[in-house]
């Protein structure tokens, strides 16, 4: 018998469950991308490839919006500072070796580029004590972006997360046990394999077929979304 | 070949297969949207979702003006490799040409100390050496262009 951990039929589970998932995804192998990856990237940048820089920005423009989100309020001007800290980020990329996380390096050039435009607009950059470095990597910050929430943005995150985990509740059972497993639970495809007692071919195969139906149902809400941007 | 995204996505891509995975989704942009459509699964899941206005378009835009950043860390490294490696051979030819030339001069030497210069015409008349010497420049050209004939 497969034990389901996480799998419920109640609609406001998968977020209500963050609060005692978090600390279960602090024993559990974190989801936070690998540096493997972003080492690759960046090498393929330093080669020249610019796609590979774009998937970089694809992966942390939303974490850095939302970390910067605590030093400035407005959000024409986070996005100012976002796009200039990629750019000096694009231009210094020869320089990083690799020392730190990616997005750590990252992280870093964001907080100086916003807080010189503080200072360049007469004000004082706000002390980021409570996120260290070190945690950068591991930081959930979803709570931080509700304060430059409208309602119409209001309005489509709901609209959104109702339509993801409805998708959710109509997966099959083995799908729906994987993808939660992976992405509440934060497991490896391994763990996931042992827990459900098949190859890991399979939950490769069970997590994207998720993915893919959960996606689908996604994808003219979210074309709906970009036309209003 | 989502499939791949997916995994790529949960970083359970081996590392054999890493170079290939990235540029395979770097290689459409429709790849980036459905990594991106997994990344608001994702923060769905875990409750970090807000709708926010994607920028990256707005960023690749202003990368794409920059001037592409070529020959960095790793190219340096294999620049340097380069060059060294370019060095010893430059060397190791600049030693083989010394040689060859060195034992080409050697054979010539012992050529020409070896054979006994041979007159083909022993009655040349003081005349024509007179005009010989006249003429005669201490290159080897001129002993080429000498046209010596053999009279039988």
């Amino acid at each position: 018998m497969i034990p389901l951990k996480i799998v419920s039929n109640t609609k406001p589970m998968y977020n209500d469950a963050l609060s005692t998932n978090k600390t279960k995804k602090m024993d559990s192998k974190p989801v936070n991308p690998d540096r493997a990856i972003d080492q690759k990237l960046v090498e393929k940048a330093q080669k020249g490839d610019k796609k590979a820089f774009g998937i970089l920005v694809e992966k942390y423009n939303k974490k850095l919006t939302r970390l910067l989100s605590r030093m400035v309020r407005d959000q024409s001007e986070i996005e100012d500072i976002v796009q200039d800290s990629f750019i000096k980020a694009y231009r210094a990329i020869n320089n990083f070796r690799g020392d730190s996380a990616f997005y750590t390096w990252l992280y870093r050039i964001g907080i100086n580029t916003a807080k010189n435009h503080l200072v360049s607009l007469g004000r004082r950059p706000k002390a980021m004590n409570t996120v260290e470095m070190e945690d950068v990597e591991n930081f959930d910050d979803g709570h931080e972006m509700r304060n430059l929430e409208t309602p119409e943005t209001s309005m489509m995150t709901n609209e959104i997360v109702v339509t993801v985990n409805q998708s959710i509740e109509l997966l099959p059972d083995d799908l729906r046990q994987a993808i939660s497993l992976r992405e509440m639970d934060g497991l490896s495809y391994e763990e996931i394999a042992d827990i459900m007692n098949c190859p890991i071919g399979t939950v490769r195969s069970r997590i994207f077929r998720a993915r893919e139906a959960i996606s689908e149902k996604l994808k003219p809400l979210l074309e709906k979304t970009n036309k209003r941007w | 070949m989502s499939e791949k995204i997916s995994s790529l996505f949960d970083n359970e891509v081996d590392n054999y297969n890493i170079d290939k995975e990235i540029g395979y989704l770097s290689s459409k942009k429709s790849n980036k949207k459905i990594w991106s459509s997994y990344q608001i699964i994702r923060d769905v899941l875990q409750n970090n979702f807000n709708v926010e206005k994607n920028i990256s378009d707005k960023i690749m835009e202003a990368i794409d003006k920059e001037p592409t950043q070529i020959s960095g860390y790793i190219k340096d490294n294999t620049d340097k490799n380069n060059t060294d490696s370019l060095k010893h051979w430059k060397i190791a030819a600049s030693f083989g040409a010394l040689f060859f030339v060195g034992i080409a001069s050697v054979n010539l030497t012992s050529n020409y100390e070896d054979k006994p210069i041979q007159l083909v015409q022993d009655d040349i008349s003081s005349e024509i050496i007179a005009q010989h010497y006249a003429n005669t420049s201490l290159n080897a050209g001129h002993f080429i262009q000498a046209n010596f004939s053999r009279q039988d």
